[in-house]
């Protein structure tokens, strides 16, 4: 007996779907996955991250600040096991700035990832120099491992 | 049994009726939900909800104090947090309690179902019956068949949905409150798109109200605070509520239908005494005006209308009251107006009434009453001081015997209280707005063209020029260049019947007058503190901004454009949100911008369709002849799509704060650019 109406025949579908998966009947046909870091490991193979791109430049638009321009790292994973996270940081000391963005890999999810920490304003009289020095750091962390994949100290120019 | 499934089906649709009006607003209703899920995420965004969605998980638990913090590590110095008796308090108790039932069925069907399942599969749900109306709708209209509709609708929503099951991530049960909290402000953003609708839909025709009702809900920045759990979505709503009820009755009382009308008239005062009860001083402000207007357009103000629209004020108010008496024991005291805790500023209220007795009240609940009696009793000076002192002795005053008078001399008291600073308040927030009107640059920095305001302190931001101006968020609002026009017409209409009383203008006139009188006054008393940090789109301002949306509309030129020329405006609406969208991502990936310069790009990108806007709506409204209306058609879609764009993108690309509600979307938003 299968309703003619489409929507409620997908309505049956999802509620029943739903309850199957539930934790009083608890199919494991649907799991849901964890976003937090656990054990595990992952083999990076490559890493694209173009740090002589990191600067300083004004913004635009009006926005009458200057950023700390930094590109996104594109990093390709193979055979992850557990869940591993790839932390991806741009530091610059002397500014009290680090920028940061994770990926929480789960098992069985090679592939490229893109780690994307944004830009960070400072107003435009915070910055006394013309080249600042900086650090850039990617990692595979999990609560077992903590491999450095690249570990970079640059010079970060102040572009006007 | 069939017949009872029989009535009770009848039943619903008969509330329905009453709530939406008909199939339209309902799949109105439901269409804006089903937008507002899609760039919905799970967490918290303005560091004020931390304290309200703590005390929500209090009030869901069976108590208004605080006391365990799940949403933030510690207790204390979160704006917002409140102090009376040694006890906690969050603020905004009536938008809390009614996300509180909400919690309930969350926590209830997360027995069933797991939270992240749940929340997709009540997206879900809602879309398959927006499908299934949409169809008939769809018939009614145009060519499309609505088994068609109902096929690739529903079989859309399935994929939708096995995707987003199959990708589900892990939601933890905590994340339910909030979740439940954002739904209750999605709801009332999606209601204040019906109310609009309902309201347009008394004076002008369907495809208007429905434009209206579309307009409110995705474009314009109510959209943006849709699933943003702050008051102000709320306030809004219920202002425009008050407004159509008052409609509603101007409309009765014209047709000689008194108690009809008196009905109506009751439900403005429920509606406006309802917003006490989230935020006091605007609830004041609304039922001020709202007041002056009523007295002035009713056609009957016997004795018995008027003592059943102040019976409605006081039924809307209770609620807050007896909020108010549990908490700090006094009816009138609202939290705002009890002692900050963490010194964080508290926004929009007296300054003298809470903070002057904040010394006394706060260090001993228990002492405080014994000490109180006498200041309670003797004092009628009522300055801050003697308010707090008041605020513990609710025990106290049944102890000392005295029958009646005391108690009530007491009550007196302490009503007199907080009273006196927040009529200083009052006047302080209307002269100083004022002074406000009178600064050109802190007007347009309000209203016009944010850039980097001199004004506003963007370290909370850091250094992000994430403030959109008025105009900027809503770039619709630009069709109000054309509104001084209109009203030196219709004034100069008005002048050839002089001698017409306010309660024999027309009920739309009426209507009009009480929108005008209510944007004005939300503008004004918030001036003074604009422009400010973590506005966004001047959040301040958006309970008028309905009511804006309802002045643009009610322009000849606008409305008349709509109905005239509804394929145009629908269709240069979907070219425009489509091309915003492109456009917004185009830039943002080819010039790589950061998130204050993407928001100012399309701060720009707004203006200049609100200048197309302002153009078109004032063309056709100096020169309809040289303006055809389906010119004035894309004049109004091109802002309005553009707006869209700005919504759906500041909610997938733009503001991260945390994860996606609907895993589809978390799939999709790795291949987009990012900021």
């Amino acid at each position: 007996m299968v309703p003619r109406h489409p929507p409620t025949a997908v309505a049956l579908f999802v509620l029943v779907t739903l309850v199957v998966t539930g934790p009083l009947v608890g199919v494991d046909a649907v799991r849901t996955q964890p976003t937090t870091i656990g054990d595990g490991t992952a083999t990076v193979s490559s890493v694209q991250l173009p740090t002589s791109e990191i600067r300083f430049t004004d913004g635009r638009f009006g926005t009458n600040v200057a950023y700390l321009r930094v590109p996104d790292a594109s990093v390709t994973v193979d055979s992850v096991t557990g869940r591993p996270r790839l932390l991806y940081q741009v530091a610059v000391p002397a500014l009290d700035i680090s920028l940061e963005d994770e990926q929480v890999l789960s098992d069985g999810q090679s592939g490229t990832y893109r780690l994307a920490p944004g830009d960070r304003a400072v107003t435009p009289s915070s910055l006394e120099r013309d080249v600042y020095r900086g650090t850039v750091l990617l990692r595979v962390q999990s609560f077992e491992t903590a491999e450095t994949i690249v570990a970079e100290n640059v010079t970060v120019q102040v572009e006007q | 049994m069939i017949r009872d499934a029989e009535q009770f089906t009848g039943r619903c649709r008969q509330v329905g009726t009453a709530i939406f009006g008909d199939r339209y607003g309902y799949a109105l209703w439901l269409g804006l939900l089903v937008t507002f899920g899609l760039y919905w995420r799970v967490g918290i965004f303005v560091t004020d909800t931390y304290t309200t969605a703590n005390a929500l998980v209090a009030v869901s638990n069976g108590h208004l104090h605080i006391v365990e913090t799940p949403y933030s590590l510690t207790l204390g110095a979160q704006p917002g947090l409140h102090e009376a008796g040694g006890r906690l308090y969050g603020r905004n108790y009536g938008q809390i309690l009614l996300a509180v039932p909400l919690v309930w069925a969350l926590q209830a069907l997360s027995v069933l179902i797991t939270p992240r399942l749940l929340l997709l599969g009540l997206w879900s749900g809602t879309a398959l019956v927006f499908v299934a109306h949409v169809s008939v709708l769809g018939q009614r209209h145009t060519n499309v068949a609505k088994r068609t509709v109902l096929w690739v609708g529903s079989g859309l929503v399935a994929v939708l949905f096995l995707v987003g099951a199959l990708a589900a991530t892990a939601l933890p049960d905590t994340s339910l409150p909030i979740a439940a909290f954002q739904i209750s402000t999605m709801l009332a953003a999606a209601t204040t798109g019906v109310v609009l609708y309902r309201l347009v839909g008394i004076w002008h025709d369907r495809s208007v109200a429905l434009a209206a009702g579309v307009a409110i809900g995705i474009a314009s920045s109510v959209g943006f605070w849709a699933s943003l759990p702050k008051r102000h979505v709320l306030v809004g709503l219920l202002i425009l509520t008050t407004v159509y009820l008052f409609a509603r009755s101007r409309v009765a009382y014209a047709d000689a239908e008194f108690r009809l009308g008196l009905g109506f008239r009751a439900g403005a005062y429920i509606a406006a005494g309802l917003v006490t009860w989230t935020h006091a001083f605007e609830g004041f402000f609304l039922v001020v005006t709202l007041a002056l207007v009523d007295l002035v357009t009713a056609r009957r103000n016997s004795l018995l209308h008027l003592a059943v629209a102040a019976l409605a004020l006081f039924l809307g108010s209770l609620p807050m009251l007896v909020t108010n008496f549990l908490i700090s024991g006094n009816p009138v005291k609202p939290p705002r107006l009890l002692s900050a805790v963490g010194g964080a500023n508290v926004e929009f209220t007296p300054e003298t009434g809470g903070d002057a007795g904040t010394g006394g009240g706060s260090g001993t609940g228990g002492t405080e009453g014994a000490g109180t009696d006498g200041g309670t009793g003797g004092g009628s000076d009522g300055s801050g001081g003697g308010s707090s002192g008041g605020s513990d002795s609710t025990g106290a005053d049944g102890d000392t015997g005295t029958p009646i008078i005391t108690p009530i001399l007491g009550l007196f008291d302490r009503i007199m209280g907080p009273a006196a600073p927040a009529m200083v308040f009052v006047s302080d927030a209307v002269s100083r707005g004022l002074d406000v009107l009178a600064t050109p640059e802190r007007m347009s920095q309000i209203f016009l063209r944010s850039g980097s305001a001199p004004q506003i302190n963007y370290a909370p931001n850091s250094y992000e020029a994430i403030e959109l101006t008025m105009v900027e968020a809503v770039p619709l609002f630009g069709a109000v260049a054309a509104l001084p026009v209109v009203l030196v017409r219709s004034v100069a209409q008005r002048r050839r019947q002089w001698n017409v009383r306010p309660s024999h203008y027309s009920p739309r006139t009426q209507t009009d007058m009480l929108g005008t009188a209510l944007a004005a006054v939300f503008t004004l008393v918030y001036l003074s503190r604009l422009p400010l940090h973590t506005q966004l789109t001047v959040r301040y301002l958006l309970p008028t901004v309905p009511l804006i949306m309802y002045g643009v509309v009610r322009i000849p030129a606008v409305h008349e454009t709509v109905s005239d020329a509804k394929r145009w405006l629908a269709g240069g609406y979907a070219a425009s949100t489509i091309g915003g969208l492109l456009i917004g991502l185009g830039v943002v990936a080819g010039l790589d911008l950061a998130l204050g310069e993407a928001v100012q790009f399309h701060a720009l990108l707004n203006l200049g369709g609100a200048v197309v806007c302002a153009g078109a709506v004032l063309g056709r409204t100096l020169v309809p002849d040289r303006v055809p209306s389906r010119v004035g058609a894309l004049g109004l879609a091109l802002p309005a799509g553009l707006t869209t764009a700005y919504l759906l993108l500041s909610g997938l690309v733009y503001f991260q704060y945390g994860p996606f509600a609907l895993d589809f979307i978390r799939v999709l938003t790795p291949h987009l650019p990012a900021v």
